[in-house]
């Protein structure tokens, strides 16, 4: 459990897309001419990265939301409403 | 009669950033108003980044060259989505509670360090205006190619820089979101004209990629000359760390105006499917090989295929999409820029005199890109150029955004400068790298320079802090509030 958003569990699962995209060159498919379903085998690749990166991204953000981040978020619009209050305050007193 | 057209959609682009929305006063509620934009505002500001004049003619060249080598930029976008993740809503909660409104403010107060944020002021400014200069030409290219007219691009370049800066004047932020709103709609249009185009007029995708392998199978592996693994690996990590650490100073009103972290946080998360959109432009690449001449400059394979295979109107859609993803990031570069020169650079204390300088500087950086834009500029080489130099940025954002800062501003600011510099002496020493991207090599001087000062300070002061203590996060929470709202 880790209210710290960069947590090493975290960014373990978002590295897993990040590294696959960073390495595509070296793959034998890409390394070599290769086609699946009429399409290049990097395209497909490529799609698939991507997907996944939202995929591994939507896991990080409902685990930090389980693991405390809702709270925090809530501090945090609790804390910016303050702050807008105090500079409608501040404008108001200018005028 | 295309000219015509054209002129009306970039006239009507500029016309949405000033419509109905009522003057900014001050340059905060200028720049990140109240810090409230909310999720689908912020989502295409921030997705401003992946559709720009290079998705539109840059990327098509390279795909026209180096086949499938393209899909490095789809690689780079969703890196930098995934970074993003993790840093700009830590980046957003600082600049919310310590009053930022530039990059350079978040450095010169994370590590107590005017000469720092000054250094990243300049630094920032001189590589963005490449960057903007990179987007009118890229328009008035596009122009051109679409009309085969000299005089109608000059005139559409003219038209658009009057407009950016009017819009970017009149409405700061709210205005360039209006206008981002429309360009992303427009600019996803354009690009399935184009490949609906391609589809009717060249054959379906498994029908071109066969085509062009029996060419050269080359173009579906990474590997053709000036596109090979290493420009794969080195352009994508710069690229990838650079857009990813946010250090383009253009991107940080969007991420300091968002509402909460949460939102910026669930925008990027989905953000890498908008990247998908790029294979089109790709695609379009790899079908001219089928029906260009191999002499054709890369800019122009794009709007080349477009012009075989679409009729006038369709033409006059893509020409405006491409017009309105120049416009865009050119208000928000114009806006960076004017930021860091009036904010940080001169420092001017006045807010009055201050808001005039920051239009006024408007207006000369845009005037400046206009000017030379007229020099052609191979757009890939610039973009690069442009990355590497920012990138230099990336270790001080580490840095900076941990909860306790652990180096001091004089290291941190002699490390960019030596990745700067270096940076500089490759691209225009014309020095060979093996095709290493120029960014990755000078972020090891950075590195070193940074580690060696910061050494050296460590020893003439032992156990003196980094940063002033007013730096410590700890007295922001407790101390700062109202000072921050003044600031």
């Amino acid at each position: 459990m880790s209210t710290t958003l960069a947590s090493p569990k975290r960014l373990a699962i978002a590295a897993v897309p990040v590294l696959g995209i960073v390495f595509t060159p070296l793959l034998p498919f890409v390394h070599t001419p290769t086609f699946w379903l009429g399409l290049p085998a990097a395209v497909v690749w490529m799609t698939a990265m991507v997907i996944l990166t939202v995929v591994a991204l939507q896991i990080v953000e409902r685990s930090y939301l389980r693991e405390g981040g809702a709270e925090l978020d809530r501090l945090e619009g609790e804390r910016d409403a303050i702050r807008r209050a105090q500079q409608d305050a501040t404008a108001g007193e200018g005028h | 009669m295309l000219t015509t057209l054209i002129i009306l959609g970039i006239v009507f682009i500029g016309v949405l950033g000033v419509w109905t929305r009522k003057r900014q006063t001050s340059l905060s509620g200028w720049t990140v108003g109240k810090r409230d934009l909310p999720r689908w505002t912020t989502w295409f500001l921030q997705a401003g980044e992946a559709l720009t004049t290079f998705s539109f003619l840059g990327l098509a060249g390279i795909a026209f060259g180096g086949g499938v080598a393209a899909l490095f930029a789809i690689g780079y976008l969703t890196i930098s989505c995934v970074l993003q993740y993790f840093i700009t809503p830590r980046q957003r909660a600082l600049g919310a509670n310590r009053g930022y409104l530039t990059m350079a403010d978040f450095f010169k107060d994370r590590f107590g360090s005017p000469t720092l944020g000054k250094t990243v002021a300049v630094v920032g400014a001189i590589f963005l205006i490449p960057y903007l200069q990179l987007q009118i030409t890229g328009l008035g290219l596009i122009v051109q190619l679409a009309t085969g007219s000299g005089q109608a691009s000059s005139y559409s370049m003219i038209v658009a820089s009057v407009l950016v800066v009017v819009f970017v004047i009149w409405a700061g932020i709210r205005g360039l979101a209006r206008v981002a709103i429309f360009k992303d709609f427009i600019m996803v249009t354009a690009l399935v004209v184009v490949l609906a185009g391609v589809i009717a007029g060249v054959g379906g995708i498994p029908e071109v990629v066969e085509k062009v392998n029996a060419i050269s199978s080359d173009y579906f592996t990474v590997s053709r000359k000036g596109f090979d693994t290493t420009f794969w690996i080195t352009s994508v990590i710069v690229t990838g760390l650079g857009a990813g650490f946010n250090t383009f100073p253009h991107l940080w009103p969007p991420v300091l105006a968002a509402k909460s972290g949460a939102v910026l946080r669930r925008n990027v998360s989905w953000l890498a499917i908008y990247q998908l959109a790029l294979i089109i432009p790709i695609f379009a690449g790899l079908a001219g090989i089928l029906i260009l001449d191999p002499k054709t400059k890369g800019n122009s394979v794009l709007l080349g295929v477009a012009q075989e295979t679409l009729p006038e109107p369709l033409i006059a859609v893509i020409a405006i999409g491409g017009a309105a993803a120049a416009m865009v990031p050119a208000g928000a570069i114009a806006m960076g820029i004017s930021l860091l020169v009036s904010h940080n650079v001169l420092s001017i204390k006045n807010p009055k005199l201050r808001f005039r300088i920051n239009h006024l500087v408007v207006a000369v950086a845009v005037g400046l890109a206009l000017v030379f834009g007229l020099a052609k500029s191979d757009i890939a080489a610039l973009l690069l150029l442009t990355y590497g130099g920012l990138t230099q940025m990336a270790p001080a954002v580490a840095f900076a955004i941990a909860r306790k800062v652990r180096v001091g501003g004089i290291p941190v600011t002699l490390g960019i400068l030596a990745g700067t510099l270096t940076v500089a002496i490759i691209t225009f020493g014309g020095i060979k790298t093996g095709g290493i991207d120029s960014g990755l090599i000078a972020l090891l001087p950075n590195l070193i320079v940074l580690f060696a000062a910061e050494a050296v300070r460590r020893m003439l002061r032992p156990g003196q802090p980094p940063v002033p203590p007013e730096a410590d996060e700890e007295f922001d929470v407790e101390l700062r509030p109202r000072e921050a709202v003044k600031a």
